[in-house]
Order: structure tokens, then sequence, then C-alpha cells
């Protein structure tokens, strides 16, 4: 057996009253790769993150080479051998990848010798067949290559023994995947041990020697390869266990609501911020009275998809259409009009002006303004607003509150209670739940119901599983580029909805409905 | 023959100002701090170094004594730009007209008096070569420095780890701190070289190129000199051609006025400033892939 | 509107009187300091400022004449700056509508009657502003450029371009060489009161002051500049058209600065002169920054510098300081206030 080079002993860390790792034990050897699997807020990153020193730990030992470290932050932890490839590249785009590497390299000299530097480079990118220019701007390079730029960062420094990659096939296409995966391999084979956090199933079973599942912020179990791994107990770890809410009945019928219409996506693309297709081929509908759910592990294309259905975003194919008409690439300007209302992953980055009060707020896209003398007839929305249940079910704050004092939970309820009174057509809400406590999820959710009732097309993004199973009506699943779905939410195990979400690569032997 | 010669040791005395300006306000662009008060500096420079110029007759002192106080206008944009997160842009433009206050104030009874020195060095054997000889190589100390300005801070800049590291603030600052470094700290020092840089423009602009104290005597080129940093492209290299443009354009004003030529002074002096402004229009219109990430989020 | 005390770290300077205070008192000492080092009493030189703008009905008469531009020219930063825009070019708007206004007034509504001619002279004046701050508008929404660096540049400009009419074709033939326009027909100037230079433009200046303050505060397209100031990215998602809404304030801007210049050639000038009306589109810019944009409070800010301006010719006289010394001052007080101010609020 190899010697063990990191381990932890019980690390515990907690934000405030929430414990994102607790009492967690894990160990690495020499030249092994151990996989850290679970879903999104299991605290792998947390992990990670104490292990670079980055966080401090609450509690708990860090031990390399079984010695106790008292002191612990990522120049210590470079000073021995740890190195870590972040999710967000730590590089410079407007620098050649020579001068990134200068910048990183502890010990490189005032000069920049770009002669030596670059023949370093390029003999240990031949090594490992990686694709590197040491000439090339960093900005012209794909994700891919950028990460390889961050692996012969830490594969120059000398001392490197430890590589720590975090979701690190996040940023590659389907085909870039298998070469990775290799590279990894010939890394261990090296003699590197390699600490790899992934949620995708079909890379751990590829790889890894050894797999620790996290959930909720504990290790459930480690796999041993020796043991053979069973990818459907695997699953079952990573997902505990969840209750499939009954199927309600069906109350969706298309001539309840005669003058409703449906938002169609056909075929349609969507380019993320990288100019990258993060989703394409999406053909779905959403029905006047019926809340089709959004399911995936987050970062797989939700804002993309929500800015786009809104018109913030430009479709790069196909075609939008309500009802029969084609509004592929209107402005937000024009969707507003036809009834589209949008609450935002963060709303109080999108949906709110920080200096004013909170009934100004509720103006914006809100109830049918009424004017007065040329102005907004403050009084007036006062009274309307004051009617609704909405506003107080979500406890929305006091009106002359001025929204930069209040708390982002307050506003997060006033922006889902503005929406809900503004008479939308089409309700495109992003994480409506997130951070609520449990009265004001239930309100959110009755409301949801509400405006179900009257024939709106409603669209829910969440990350968690349960509440889709609860709302949705259809049940959409976007993982690897695409959309799987719509389908019933009865109709699914639970267990087969976890498989599809973490659906990675083409490889991957789960076919869609 | 003796026109060419004039109008090219013009040129090179009317950019030289602009060149340290430029240079320095580059520098600081590079750590993404736009040094509006640049202007400010030069005319502090100009004042603080005539002033001492003429009571002491030496240019070294001059600019010593500049580069103080350039650095300490610069240290006030820095700590209201970087410290107190001011718009730059903003405090920098108050940061002028403080030093249009100060230099008038100070530099009153330095109005119209002459300088009584001379700081023309020509340099030996060189100066004797036809045209170049009179013109680049009969200049002062402070121009011969301006001519290996812009390769030194290129080397700065690309070759050494203080440049790089001064560059990767104006790009990501979170990237500089993952290596371990202050990104606060390295915009301070890149402020107040702006500063220094733009001062000792103006003593060459002040002790050599007038040979005058006038009361806002800089009119603008330190403005100039901030907008056309975008023309070089933030390559500091690139800082002759936009400086001796600039510098060429002043001469020929002079020179026309000079000949009689009927056109009319304002239209020749209002050139740089148009030119100014076209040239960053057809900047804007082209990509600007080289421009420091964190400048695009103000403009 | 006030200072914000927002900022959690300075603890000592949470107090919005001791920062107003140290905005108050930090100017006059550090000033006082310089006095002293050149050998002057600063007694005597805060005696001279006091004097030099209370001692008579005239003197504080210009303060009134120097507020109403500067009132002005404020509003032209204040809406921009409402739209996450800087118009530090009101002193180019102002001037070129003023030269506009001078031979407009002199040329083609010389024998009109005033009851036509000079609310004619204003639309003149105020077109000839939003024409020069459309400049900066194309380089900003078309070709992305800075505004400030544009609008600091077309200032220049604009100085040049006026000193060459007037040097040139507008050189008034009758004028013993000056470089200056003809002068405006007389029954087109405002009336004067008190025996000062105070016209009816202060009126006209307080009146739009308080209509930029309505206009943001109490009427449907004040709300929508308000989205777009507090925050960009809401005010997209809740479907305003940004740059046609930034555009607009941008031009309007540049008409107020054209007020500012009509009421410069229609009130006390009478004639564009090279240097009529220099420093007031600067100064007013700064106004504005004193009191973080509002409005209002823009009112008394004028009032301040328009007196410390006018001092410096009383200071200029019984200490001999230039009078630009008084912009040491100004300055000061204003660097004060960026150094410990609270955040500004409408970032």
């Amino acid at each position: 057996m190899e010697p063990i080079i990191l381990q932890t002993k019980q690390i515990t860390k907690r934000f405030g009253n929430f414990t994102a790792n607790d009492k967690i034990d894990f160990d690495l050897r020499k030249g092994e790769i151990h996989a850290i699997a679970g879903e999104n807020g299991a605290g792998k990153s947390t992990l990670m993150k104490i292990l670079y020193g980055v966080y401090p730990r609450t509690e708990g030992d860090i031990l390399v080479d079984g010695e106790v470290q008292t002191e612990w932050n990522p120049n210590l932890a470079r000073a021995k051998g740890i190195g870590m490839v972040f999710q967000d590249f730590r590089l410079i785009p407007a620098f050649t990848v020579t001068e990134n590497v200068f910048l990183s390299l502890r010990e490189s000299g005032y000069f920049l010798n770009r002669k030596e530097l670059k023949k370093k480079i390029r003999e240990m990118s031949d090594r490992y067949e990686l694709q590197v220019d040491p000439d090339a701007e960093v900005w012209r390079l794909d994700l891919g290559q950028r990460q390889h730029i961050e692996i012969i960062k830490l594969l120059l420094q000398e001392n490197t023994r430890v590589l720590i990659f975090d979701e690190p096939t996040s940023v590659l296409a389907p085909h870039e995947i298998g070469a990775f995966l290799e590279m990894l391999s010939s890394f261990r084979d090296s003699g590197y041990s390699i600490i790899l956090i992934t949620h995708k199933l079909h890379e751990i079973l590829a790889v890894a020697d050894r797999i620790t599942i996290l959930r909720h912020g504990e290790k459930v179990r480690t796999f041993l390869r020796e043991d053979g791994f069973s990818r459907d107990e695997i699953v079952e770890e990573m997902m505990g266990q969840q209750v499939v809410p009954p199927v309600k009945e069906q109350l969706s019928d298309p001539n309840r609501w005669p003058d409703a219409k449906a938002v169609s996506l056909r075929d349609v693309a969507v380019l993320d911020n990288y100019h990258r297709r993060i989703l394409e081929h999406l053909n779905f509908d959403i029905l006047p009275g019926q809340i089709l759910g959004v399911a995936g592990i987050s970062g797989n294309g939700q804002a993309e998809l929500a800015e786009a259905i809104f018109g913030a975003r430009k479709t790069v194919a196909g075609k939008i259409l309500l009802g029969n008409t084609d509004i592929t690439n209107t402005s937000p300007r024009k969707r507003i009009a036809q009834g589209f209302r949008m609450i935002t992953e963060d709303p109080l980055r999108d949906n709110v002006v920080p200096t004013f009060t909170i009934l100004e707020n509720m103006a914006l896209v809100g109830p049918k303004l009424k004017y007065r003398h040329g102005n907004v007839d403050w009084a007036a929305l006062e009274e309307e607003l004051k009617g609704r249940d909405e506003i107080h079910d979500l406890r929305v704050p006091e009106f002359s509150r001025v929204s930069r004092t209040l708390s982002g939970g307050n506003l997060q309820r006033m922006s889902i209670a503005r929406a809900a009174v503004s008479d939308p057509k089409v309700m495109i809400a992003c994480y409506p739940s997130r951070g609520l406590d449990v009265a004001t999820v239930n309100a959110v959710h009755e409301m949801l119901f509400r405006l179900r009732e009257e024939g709106v097309a409603i669209l829910v993004i969440s990350e968690d599983l349960q509440e889709l199973m609860e709302v949705s009506d259809k049940l959409l699943i976007l993982a690897g580029g695409g959309s799987m779905g719509p389908f019933e939410p009865g109709s699914l195990t639970e267990n087969e909805i976890g498989r599809m979400m973490l659906k990675g690569g083409a490889d991957d032997e789960i076919t869609t409905a | 023959m003796n026109d060419l010669i004039t109008i090219l040791s013009s040129t090179i005395s009317a950019g030289t100002p602009i060149l340290f300006a430029l240079v320095g306000d580059l520098i600081g662009q590079r750590a993404g701090i736009i040094s509006l008060n640049v202007e400010g500096c030069m005319l502090v420079g100009a004042c603080a170094g005539f002033m001492t110029a003429a009571t002491t007759g030496s240019l070294l002192l001059a600019t010593l004594v500049a580069m103080i106080f350039g650095g300490l206008l610069a240290l006030c944009q820095a700590f209201l730009a970087i410290t107190r997160k001011r718009n730059m842009m903003a405090s920098g433009f108050i940061l002028n007209f403080f030093a249009v206050g100060l230099t008038t104030f100070f530099g009153r009874n330095f109005l119209g008096r002459s300088l009584g020195a001379d700081f023309t060095w020509d340099i030996p054997i060189l100066c004797e070569i036809p045209v170049l000889g009179p013109t680049v190589f009969s200049q002062d100390p402070l121009t011969y420095f301006s001519y290996l300005l812009p390769i030194l801070a290129w080397f700065f800049l690309t070759r050494t780890k203080s440049g790089l590291l001064l560059c990767s603030v104006g790009e990501a600052p979170e990237v500089t701190e993952a290596c371990g470094y202050h990104p606060k700290r390295i915009q301070y020092a890149a402020v107040i070289a702006a500063g220094v840089l733009a001062a000792i423009g103006g003593v060459q602009m002040s002790t050599v190129y007038t040979i005058s104290w006038a009361n806002d005597m800089v009119n603008g080129r330190g403005f100039i000199a901030s907008a056309v940093v975008v023309l070089c492209a933030w390559k500091a290299e690139r800082a002759y051609i936009p400086a001796y443009i600039f510098g060429l354009a002043q001469a020929l004003q002079v020179f026309l006025q000079v000949k009689g030529v009927p056109i009319s002074m304002y239209v020749t002096m209002m050139m740089p400033y148009l030119m100014t402004l076209a040239a960053l229009a057809i900047i804007s219109i082209s990509k600007k892939p080289a421009m420091p990430e964190k400048l695009k989020i103000i403009s | 509107m006030k200072l914000q005390l927002l900022d959690k770290k300075t603890h000592l300077l949470d107090h919005m009187w001791l920062r107003i205070l140290i905005c108050f008192l930090a100017p006059i000492f550090l000033f006082g300091i310089l006095l002293v080092s050149q050998g002057i009493s600063p007694i005597l030189a805060y005696k001279t400022i006091v004097t030099s703008v209370f001692g008579s009905t005239y003197t504080i008469g210009e303060v009134v004449v120097r507020a109403t531009y500067l009132i002005l020219t404020a509003m032209a930063a204040i809406l921009p700056a409402r739209v996450g825009l800087a118009n530090a070019g009101g002193e180019g708007q102002m001037t070129i509508a003023a030269t506009a206004v001078a031979v407009a007034g002199s040329t083609i509504f010389a024998e009109v009657p005033a009851v036509i001619a000079v609310p004619l002279l204003f639309v003149v004046g105020m077109l000839a502003g939003a024409a020069w701050a459309g400049i900066a508008v194309i380089c900003k929404q078309l070709l992305n450029m800075n505004e400030i660096l544009c609008t600091i540049l077309l200032n220049y400009i604009a100085e040049y371009v006026i000193c060459f009419l007037l040097y040139g074709v507008l050189k008034d033939p009758h004028g013993w060489n000056y470089p200056q326009t003809v002068e405006v027909a007389s029954h087109l100037r405002l009336p004067r009161y008190f025996g000062t230079r105070v016209t009816f433009g202060i009126f006209i200046a307080l009146a739009v002051a308080i209509l930029v303050w309505v206009v943001l505060y109490k009427t449907r397209v004040g709300f929508t500049m308000r989205t777009v100031g507090g925050n960009q990215t809401a005010a997209r998602f809740s479907g305003v058209r940004l740059k046609r809404v930034q555009s607009l304030v941008f031009a309007a801007s540049g008409a107020i600065a054209g007020i500012a210049g009509t009421i410069l050639i229609l009130g006390v000038e009478g004639r564009m002169r090279t240097d009529a009306g220099a420093t007031m589109g600067f100064m007013g810019f700064l106004t504005a920054g004193m009191v973080g944009n509002s409005p209002i409070w823009a009112i008394p800010s004028a009032l301040l510098i328009g007196a410390l301006d006018v001092a410096g010719n009383g200071v200029e006289i019984a200490t001999g300081l230039p009078a630009a010394t008084m912009q040491i001052l100004i300055m000061l007080v204003l660097l004060t206030i960026m150094a410990v101010g609270g955040k500004k609020k409408h970032e």
C-alpha cells in the first residue's frame, strides 16, 4: 500500500448556522485517483477549499505526510506540493501562456526569460500530450486549452505531487472528456496523486481508484475499485432517499382558457457567456395552465434558457413561438407587453433598484400602472397592492422602506409578489424558493398554483428536485447540452431522474424517453 | 533645409512632455486606474520645476522637486480612486483644477521671469551628424531620457515580474491576489509612477520647451496623453508615434504662423484635439481586446 | 441628497454632522496654512472674502449672476448622472450655444419684436447646446467611446472653434478689432434688477432646477430615468430601452447648458467674446458633484461656488494674490467631500 500524503480527520466547516462539512475523514495515497462525488451543495467544493487552505476549517485536523498542520493556507499548501485547478481558471486572458506561467511560478526570478520558459512549457506539454502553445494569448484559447495551462502551471512547479481538480470536465466539450480522463491516468502513472471532484458518474467509473460520496455535508461512503463499483449503489448514495409525492390529478384542459397561448421552442440553441453552445435542439412547449419544471445540476444552461425565453439573450438557432406568432429574438420590452414575466436567478442584481422604495420597485413590471398629471399614480398603486393577497402571503415589507436597507430574502419575496400581481401570461421563475423559509416557500407554491388556475404558462427552474416533483405538471431535465422530456413526474423513479441529471458525456447509455 | 531642422527639432521638444505623460498614464492604466490627473501633475511639475530651476539653476534638482510634487498630487488620486473607490475620472478632473489653482498661486512671482539657464547639452560627436545631429542629439538630458523611456517601460511591463504583476492587476486583480500579492498596493505604485513621469514631462516643458512659466500652460496636453493611451493599444513601445505626431502638429502650427501661411492659428491649435477624438473613434470601432479588463467596466 | 452613512468601516465618520463639519473646516484650515506660508494673514483673507461677497447689493448680485450659470450647467451634469452617464462638457455646450445666440440675436432676430425673438433665441441656444452634446452622444452610443474623455476633448475643440470664428468671420467689423461678435439688438436683452447685473435669467435657472427635480421625482419619465440610474440591469429586465433613454437625456442636458449660454448673451454679455462664460461649465460639473447630483441642493452649492468665485477678485485686490487662488479653496472643499463623504447615493 502506498503511503498516505494528504489526510483530513473529522473536518468540520460551518458558515454561520449552516454546516457545509460535517466531521469528514478523507485520505489520499500516493499515485491514486480519489474521486469525490455528490450532488450540488453536498459540500465537495468546500472540502477541497479547506484542503487547499482557501477556507479555514472550523474543527478537525489536516495532515500532510502524517504530520498535523496547524497553520494552513494556499501558500503553505503549494509549498507542500499540493496544487489545485480551480473551476474558474486563475489566468489573465490578455497575457500569453508563457507570461501566465511566469507569474504563477514561485521561483522564477525577477526577469522573464522567454526562451527558457517556453522550452520548459513545450517539454512538459509534449510529455503529457497537452495542447499548449506558449506564445498564444489566453483569450484566444478555448476552455479546454486554458485548463491545460493551469495544469502546466502546477507541473512546472517542481515540488508538486498532489493535483486537485474541481469539476474539470464542466468546461470541456463531450469529445474532449475521453482524452482528459486518459491524461489523468497518465499523471497517476507518473506518480502524482489526484483528487477529482465531479458529479458525472461515468467519469468516476472510468478513472477513479476510490470514490468518496458526500451528501448534505457528510461523508456517506467510500467505494474501492477492488470491490467493483456498482453504478446503482453509487447513484443511490449520491441522491439519498428522496420522496416522490403521488401524482396530482390532471387539470390541464386546453379549452379552459381560450385566449391563453403556449410558448413553444422549436430546435432552439443558445450560447453562454463564453460563446459556447450551452444548449441546443430544445424542443418543448410551455402550455397555459401548466407548470413545467426544469431540473438539472446547476450550470447546465438554466439561466441561459430562462433569459432566452424572456428575450434577454439571443437565440442562435431555431424559433420561439407564442401561440402561432414567431417571437424569436424580439426584445424583452416586447415580450413584457405580451405578458412575459421573469423572476431572475438573482433578484437583487436583476430585478431591484436599490435606491427605490418598495413601492417604487413594485412599479417595475408590476400591476398595470395608472397615471395622473404625467406621473405614476402612486396612491392608486398602493391602494391596489394593499388589496392583493399575494402581498400579504409573501410578507412584502412596508411600501415606504428603501430597498437597499432590506435583506435579500425580503427583496426576493417582493420580486415574486410583484410578478404575481402583474397579470402575467407567461411566468419564468428561476429558483423561486431559494433561501426562503418553509412558510414562504409554501406561499410561493400556492401563488404558482393560483396562476396556473388562471391559465398562465409557467416555467419553474429549481435545483431542488423535491420541490419540482411537488409543483410540476411536466418535468424537463437539462443535461449534457440539451433537454430531456418533458416527462410526467410520476412516471419516473428518483433513481432514473438522478441518472439523467448526472448524465455527462455522450457515452452514457441513458436514453431520452 | 533649415526649415526642416527647425520643424524636426521643435517636434521633438513639443512631443517630449506628451511622451512622458503618455507613458506615465499608460503604466497607470495597465494597473486599471486612469490618471486623468496627469494633466495636473504636468502642471505641478512644470511650475515646481521652473521655480527650482530659476532659483538654483540645476535641472537635476528641478526634476527631483517636480517628481516629488507630481507624486504627491498623484497620491491624492490614488487615495480617492483606489481607497475611496470614487469615480476615477471625476477625481482626476477635480485634481487638475486643484493643480491649476495651486500653480497659479505659487507660480505668481515667476510669471514672465526668464530662466537664466540653458539646459541644452549636445551629445559629442553624434551632434555632428547632419540633420539628426542638430535635431535629435542637440537637446536636453530629459529629452534624451525620454528617447529611452518607452523602451524601458516596454521592458519593465513585459519582461519583469513587477511589470507583469502590474498589468495583471488591470486585467484580473483576483488572479494577482491568488498569486499572493496586493493589488491595491500595486495600483498605488502605478498611479504615483504615472504622476511622477508626467511631472518630469512638465519640467521639460517649462524649462526647455517654453523656457518660461505661464498659468495653465499645459493646456490639455495631459488629457490628450490620457486619451491617446488607447491609440498605443496600451503598449508602451508605441508611445513614440502619437507623442511625436502631436509634437509635429505643434511645431507646424508655430512654423506656419512664422511663415505667414494664411490659415487660422486656431484651426491648427484645434487639430491635436480633433485628431485625438477622431483617433479614439476609429479605435473604438475596431475591436479592442488589448484594453485592460478593468477599464472596460468604466468605459 | 445628503451625505450617506453606509460605510461601516469608518466608525468615526459615521456621524453625518461630523462629516459635514470636516468638509467645512478642513478646507478653511488647509487654505489658511497655505496663506500663512506666503506671509498673508488668513484672517484678512477670510474677512475680504466675506466683505467682497456681502459688501454691497452689487457684489451679491454678482454672486447671483454666476450662480445662474452654475445652476444650469450643474443641471446639465445632474441629468445624465441620473442615467449613469457623466457630462463633463457643459463648458463647450454652453459657449457654443452662446455663440449661436449671439449670432442669431445680432442678425436674423435683430429686427424681430422681443416677444417672438427672445423665446426663439432660447430655442436656438438649446438646439445648439443639444447639437454639441449630440456629438458626444454619437461617440458614446454608436462608437462606444468614453463620454468623459469625449466631452473634455469637445470642450477644447469648442474653445478653438469659437476663437476661430471670433477672430474670423464673426468678428465685429466695428469692434476695434477685438475678437467679439456684433452686439445683440438691445431690445432683445433680458431686464436687469436692483441696480446689479442680475437678470431675469436667475428665475429661469431656478425654474429649470425645480423642473429637473419635478421631472425626476414626480413624473413617469423621471421614474424611468431613476430606474436606469439605479440599476441598469433591472431597467433592462423591465423593458426600458437603455440607449434611447440615455441619449435623449444627454441631449436634453446639452439643451440646458444651452440655456445658460443664452442667458450669458442676452443677460450680462450682449455679445460673444473669447473668454465669456469661461470655467462656468467646468464649475457647474463640480457644483453638481459636490451635492451628489441633487438638483435642489445644487442651488445653494452654486451660490457657494459663485460666491467664492466672486471673492477671488476682492482677494486679489486686498492681498495681491491671483484670483485663481480661490480655485484652491473650492477644490479643497470638493476634495474633502470626496475623501470623507459617504458613498455617493447615485452610483
